[in-house]
C-alpha cells in the first residue's frame, strides 16, 4: 500500500554525493570584521588583540561580548547513534554534523561548528563538554546512543554555565509536543484527559514522554511500548533496567497507571493518539491496529526516512490526523523548527540553562504560531517555510530564560524578537549574496 | 505508593506467590556474572527453598503485603559463628521488593522486621551476601551502616 509520492527518499542519495565531493563540505569560516589593508591584523591579531585578552582576563564574561563566543555552538556526538545508521563513528557522522551547522545558521542565525569526538565513555565525554565550555556558547549534543546521552544531557546541563541541548531528546520532544497540541485541540481532546501510546522507548520518546509530564499531561494516562511489549512496573527486565536505564525504569513505574500488559496492538485499544518513534516502516505499525485506537485517532509516525506506517494507509484505517518526520507529507514534526529558534533565544539572553518549562512554553509558542494561520488536519504544525516561526521560537525562549532567572541579558520579549529577526535575516542575506555573486556556486545536478 | 503494607512471616499459602520474586531476584543476579546463570529447576528450586524456611528454626521468611499481594520478601539464615564473638548472625540471603514498591523505605523495613525475630534468637550480628557487581545493593547497605567483612572470589574450574 504505496502511494505516489510514499517513496523512501532514494532520489536524494545520488545529489548527496555528487555535491558533497564538489563543495568538499558545507560550511566554513568568514570574517566578518573589515580588513582593509595588512595593518589592520595589528587591531585584530597582535599587538592590538592583547589588550582584548587583558580585559577578558580580568572579566572571563567579557568574552561573550568581545569574541564570536556570543553566537555559538558546538555539536558535540561521538557517532554512536547518527541518523537511522547506527554507530557509525564519528568521521562518518561528520557530514550530518555540517548539515546540522548549516541549519543553525541558515534558520537561527547561529555559528555551529560539528565537534565529532573519539571518546566513547560516557565520564570522558562529560569531561570533553566541560573541557570545550570557554570556547562556546552552547552544546549541542548530537546523534548519540540512548541510554548514555540521558546521562550526558542530565549531568552536563547540572554542571555547565552555558545552555546544554540533546537535540535528538530534547527538538524532537518540543516538536511533537507543539504538533499534539494542535491535533488533540482539533479532535476535542484535552492534555490531561487524552489516552497516549508511545511505542519506541530511546532517545525521543523517552524525552517527549517527560516533556509531556512538564506540559500538564497525566503520564498515568501513557502507555509506553518497546521491542519487548509493554512497558509495566513487573516486566521481566525492570530491575535490569533500574542499572542500566534508570530514565526508562522510572518511567515504567510512573506511566500505565491501569498496569496493562501484552504488546503494541494491546496497548493501542482505545488510545487517542500514537506517537510512534521505533524503527523505519512500511509496515512497522499496522493499519489494523491503528482501528482499535478510538474515533477521531491522531497517528504520529516519526521514524525517517520511512514512516512506521504510510499516512495514507494510517488514514484508511481511521486516523484523522496523521504526522510523520518528513517534509514531503503535511505535518512533518521537524526538530528543525525547534534547535534553531531554541539556540538563537538561549544565546540571545546568555542563558545558563534550558529547562523543560522553556521548552514546553516554545512549543506552546509553534503550536500558537500554526493556530494563527488556521489549523486543519493537515496543518497541526508549521513549516519550515513559515520563516517568521524561528524569531517567534528565539523570542519565547529568551523571554522564559528571563523570567526563570537563567538570563545574563534581560530584555523584553519585543526586543528579544526584533533581535532574534534582525541577527536571521541578516545572516540570510549573507548568503543569498554570496549565491548571487557566485561565491557559493550552484549546485551540481 | 500511599497502600497500606503489613509485613508478616511467610505462609504455605503464599510460597507460590512469593517464588515468583526470588525468581526475578536470582534473575537479576544472573546479569552480574556467568557464574550465576540460573539452572533449569530454578522454579523448583525456589519453592523448596522458601518451605524449608517455614520448616526449620534456623531459616525465615518475612513478606510485605499490599491489598493481599506479596510486594516484597526478605529471607535469612541464623549462623553459629564458632570462632567468633558474637556467637550468632543473622544473614540476610534474599531481599527483593517490587520496582513500583522501591524507594519508600520497605526494604530497610523488611530488614528489621527480620533483624528483630531473629535477636529474639539469639543473634546480634548482621551480615548479607550478594553479588559484588550489585552496586544498588552494595549502596543500600552501606547507607544501612554495613562494610564489606568478607569476600568470596570464584571462578569456572574444569
Amino acid at each position: 500500500m504505496r502511494n505516489e509520492g510514499e517513496s523512501g527518499g532514494e532520489i536524494y542519495n545520488d545529489l548527496a554525493l555528487k555535491n558533497s565531493k564538489y563543495f568538499q563540505g558545507k560550511i566554513q569560516t568568514l570574517p566578518k570584521v573589515p580588513i582593509t589593508s595588512l595593518d589592520d591584523f595589528s587591531i585584530w591579531y597582535t599587538p592590538g588583540v592583547a589588550a582584548v585578552s587583558n580585559k577578558i582576563a580580568q572579566d572571563k564574561d567579557l568574552s561573550f561580548e568581545m569574541t564570536w563566543r556570543w553566537n555559538t555552538v558546538a555539536i558535540i556526538t561521538d557517532g554512536t547513534r547518527v541518523l537511522g545508521l547506527g554507530n557509525i563513528g564519528p568521521e562518518a557522522s561528520l557530514p550530518v554534523m555540517e548539515g546540522k551547522a548549516l541549519i543553525f545558521k541558515y534558520l537561527g542565525g547561529v555559528d555551529a561548528i560539528p565537534v565529532p569526538i573519539n571518546v566513547h565513555e560516557k565520564e570522558k565525554m562529560v569531561e570533553v563538554a566541560r573541557a570545550l565550555e570557554p570556547a562556546f556558547g552552547g552544546i549541542n549534543l548530537e546523534d548519540i546512543e540512548s541510554p548514555k546521552c540521558f546521562y550526558l544531557l542530565e549531568t552536563l546541563r547540572e554542571s555547565m554555565n552555558i545552555p546544554v541541548w540533546h537535540d535528538d531528546q530534547l527538538g524532537t520532544a518540543g516538536a511533537t509536543l507543539a504538533g499534539a497540541f494542535n491535533a488533540l485541540k482539533i479532535t476535542g481532546r484535552t492534555p490531561k484527559d487524552s489516552k497516549i501510546v508511545f511505542f519506541g522507548s530511546g532517545a525521543a520518546n523517552v524525552a517527549t514522554v517527560k516533556l509531556f509530564k512538564a506540559a500538564g499531561f497525566d503520564l498515568n494516562n501513557i502507555i509506553m511500548v518497546d521491542s519487548k511489549g509493554i512497558l509495566h512496573p513487573e516486566r521481566e527486565d525492570m530491575d535490569n533496567l533500574m542499572i542500566t536505564n534508570p530514565w526508562k525504569y522510572e518511567l515504567g513505574i510512573q506511566t500505565n497507571a491501569e498496569r496493562r500488559k501484552g504488546n503494541i496492538e494491546n496497548a493501542l485499544e482505545g488510545a487517542d493518539l500514537l506517537v510512534a518513534a521505533s524503527h523505519p516502516g512500511p509496515g512497522v505499525i499496522k493499519g489494523e491496529w491503528i482501528r482499535k485506537m478510538n474515533k477521531r485517532a491522531i497517528v504520529f509516525a516519526l521514524a525517517n526516512p520511512v514512516p512506521e506506517i504510510w499516512p495514507s494507509e494510517a488514514k484508511e484505517n481511521g486516523a484523522e490526523i496523521v504526522a510523520t518526520g518528513r517534509s514531503d507529507f503535511p505535518n512533518q514534526v521537524n526538530n528543525s523548527l525547534v534547535f534553531p529558534g531554541v539556540f538563537r533565544g538561549a544565546l540571545d539572553s546568555r542563558t545558563r540553562k534550558i529547562n523543560e518549562d522553556m521548552i514546553v512554553k516554545a512549543s506552546q509558542e509553534l503550536a500558537n504560531f500554526a493556530a494563527e494561520r488556521g489549523l486543519n488536519s493537515n496543518y497541526i504544525i508549521p513549516t519550515m517555510e513559515d520563516w517568521e516561526v524561528f524569531p517567534r521560537v528565539a523570542a519565547t525562549i529568551a523571554d522564559s530564560a528571563v523570567k526563570e532567572n537563567f538570563a545574563r541579558i534581560k530584555l523584553s520579549k519585543n526586543e528579544f524578537l526584533e533581535r532574534a529577526r534582525e541577527i536571521i535575516s541578516k545572516n540570510r542575506m549573507m548568503i543569498e549574496k554570496l549565491m548571487k555573486d557566485e561565491l557559493i556556486e550552484v549546485m551540481v545536478k | 505508593m500511599s497502600m497500606e503494607i503489613k509485613i508478616r512471616e511467610i505462609k504455605e499459602e503464599d510460597v507460590r506467590e512469593a517464588a515468583n520474586l526470588i525468581v526475578r531476584l536470582k534473575k537479576f543476579n544472573s546479569e552480574h556474572d556467568p557464574l550465576f546463570s540460573l539452572n533449569e529447576k530454578i522454579e523448583e528450586s525456589v519453592v523448596s527453598y522458601l518451605k524449608s524456611a517455614i520448616k526449620l528454626e534456623t531459616r525465615d521468611a518475612m513478606i510485605a503485603e499490599s491489598s493481599n499481594k506479596i510486594v516484597g520478601i526478605v529471607m535469612a539464615d541464623v549462623n553459629d559463628r564458632i570462632f567468633y564473638e558474637p556467637l550468632k548472625e543473622v544473614r540476610i540471603t534474599e531481599l527483593y521488593v517490587l520496582p513500583e514498591f522501591r524507594k519508600g523505605g520497605l526494604g530497610r523495613k523488611l530488614i528489621d522486621a527480620i533483624v528483630e525475630k531473629e535477636k529474639k534468637k539469639g543473634c546480634s550480628v548482621l551480615t548479607v551476601e550478594f553479588p559484588t557487581e550489585n552496586l544498588v545493593a552494595h549502596k543500600f547497605y552501606t547507607g544501612l551502616g554495613m562494610r564489606s567483612i568478607i569476600s568470596v572470589y570464584g571462578k569456572k574450574i574444569n
